[in-house]
């Protein structure tokens, strides 16, 4: 009964954000509209999704309402759906990730995630991505496919999920890929930290980035993004986040990302999180993410939920721009938003 | 349209709607019986325990198929073991056995500080049974399942990187 009413939630929402005009864009911040970029974002379809996570996905269903899910999921990862997503929560624009995950959240190939930025011109960069799963055998072809990935139109980036790909962070078989990242100055965002889909590995070597330290030391030319930052999202714990924060101290090359840190799951982790990197000295090191679109309204909540952490931490504006957009734009060397003369 | 053919799309769509809430089944399980012998280096430490792991080797169709399917684990001290999964029946094909051995007790193989403990694998080719019997020999520091399998296909051989080669 209580998953029948959130689905009619969720439609009526729909509804409405199709009704309603999108927000001015930014964040509003003493009296200052600051941009905003969501740098994790995903993409995908329902046939290319595996069994286990779609039942985690059809659990949230109602027995005869599942077979709704699919067409919602090929819907609701569309480019044109994500951006009107990032619209009404006043974004700018998101990064939106391929994804080679066959044993856990499936697959979104480079070819596909190029052609949904194409679809929106101006407002997703993309990054792409290679499979793992096979590497004694397809090495080659894979950093082969990888090395055209980034070079299709609106790549900007790597993207790697050692949980989600089975493979651990010390495993130096796969230096071939920050090796790729340094020499074309792509930046490779790598998941750390736990999920709660199946199929994930939850040991240290696929979460903890400690053990990533290796190879950003051999590959100084490569940028690190420590996705999730170390966020135990299945155990709702920080228990990497030291670690994260650790390397992004020591080494110019390693950044952090923040994504579903907002989420309702992470409320009580929100304001210790914030501090800590605070704390720590690596405001200049945060880019924001969501790891939406999740579900309509997803991008928007978390992003409120991490401006208003922001505020209770006592974030100045110049640090919550550099958080919000600031630090994507120079990373991803790319020129400033101006607001106001359409996103 | 007819009342009647309408009262006939309605049936149909309730029936279809009535088989799907009812068509969900929890998987069939299986028991498998592992037992096994272990080599390792004549200077490696044989303290400890053994975490044996179960994987099916392949699994899923086009796109989406991928070795190493996870089964089922148990724990047994260093040495001859054995121990009994329980996995869902039709998930994947083949049997693949992993191993390692905790010599620090702390549960992981391997940190950044402690590079020592061994791993191994072997592939089951006499698979579907209810019990089977292999000797691994741990001979890999801080290798995962995926470091050996699937190994080196014949015509590959000379292009595998060289760190694949092992400590």
């Amino acid at each position: 009964m209580q998953a029948t009413v959130r689905i009619l939630i969720t439609l009526t929402i729909i509804l409405l954000a199709a009704c309603g005009r999108a927000p001015e864009p930014g964040v509003l911040v003493d009296g200052r509209r600051i941009p905003v970029i969501d740098m994790h974002l995903h993409t995908g379809t329902w046939a290319m999704t595996p069994p286990g996570f779609r039942q985690r996905l059809t659990d949230r269903v109602p027995t005869g309402f599942k077979w709704v899910m699919g067409p919602f999921v090929d819907y609701n990862l569309r480019g044109k759906t994500i951006v009107g997503q990032l619209d009404s929560a006043g974004i700018s624009a998101g990064g939106l990730f391929a994804l080679y995950s066959p044993a856990t959240t499936g697959i979104a190939s480079n070819e596909f995630v190029a052609g949904e930025i194409a679809s929106v011109p101006g407002r997703l960069y993309g990054f792409a991505s290679l499979r793992v799963d096979d590497w004694n055998n397809d090495s080659a072809a894979e950093l082969a496919r990888l090395e055209a990935g980034v070079k299709l139109p609106g790549m900007h980036g790597i993207k790697l999920a050692h949980a989600h790909q089975q493979f651990r962070f010390d495993d130096r078989r796969f230096d071939g890929i920050y090796e790729i990242c340094g020499r074309l100055r792509k930046p490779v965002y790598l998941h750390t930290g736990t999920s709660p889909n199946p199929g994930t590995r939850y040991e240290p070597p696929y979460a903890d980035p400690a053990y990533l330290e290796g190879s950003i030391q051999a590959f100084p030319d490569c940028i690190f993004i420590l996705g999730h930052s170390g966020y135990d999202s299945l155990g709702r714990a920080l228990t990497y986040t030291d670690s994260a924060i650790a390397l992004a101290q020591k080494y110019s090359n390693v950044f952090l990302e923040p994504g579903a840190l907002g989420a309702e799951r992470a409320d009580a982790l929100l304001g210790d999180f914030l501090h800590r990197i605070k704390a720590g000295g690596v405001i200049d090191k945060l880019i924001y993410g969501s790891d939406g679109v999740q579900f309509p309204g997803y991008v928007k909540s978390h992003l409120r939920a991490f401006v208003a952490g922001m505020r209770e931490q006592g974030y100045t504006a110049d640090e919550m721009e550099q958080v919000l957009s600031g630090n994507f734009l120079r990373v991803f060397s790319l020129p400033p938003i101006q607001l106001g003369s359409g996103q | 349209m007819k009342s009647r053919t309408l009262r006939v799309i309605c049936a149909a769509a309730i029936a279809a709607f009535l088989a799907a809430a009812c068509s969900e089944k929890p998987p069939e399980m299986r028991s498998l019986k592992i037992s096994g012998t272990v080599q390792m280096p004549g200077d490696a430490a044989r303290s400890g325990e053994l975490h044996v792991m179960a994987y099916h080797a392949w699994t899923g169709v086009g796109e989406l198929r991928h070795p190493l399917l996870f089964m089922g684990e148990f724990t047994a001290p260093v040495g001859d073991f054995s121990g009994t999964i329980e996995y869902p029946a039709g998930a994947g094909e083949g049997l693949v056995i992993y191993a390692w051995a905790d010599t620090d007790g702390d549960g992981v193989l391997c940190t950044p500080q402690n590079d020592t403990e061994l791993a191994g694998l072997t592939e089951v080719r006499d698979f579907p049974a209810d019990e089977v019997s292999v000797e691994l020999s741990l001979d890999a520091n801080c290798k995962s399942a995926n470091w050996f399998f699937p190994s080196v296909s014949p015509s590959r051989r000379s292009s595998r990187p060289d760190d694949a080669a092992g400590r």
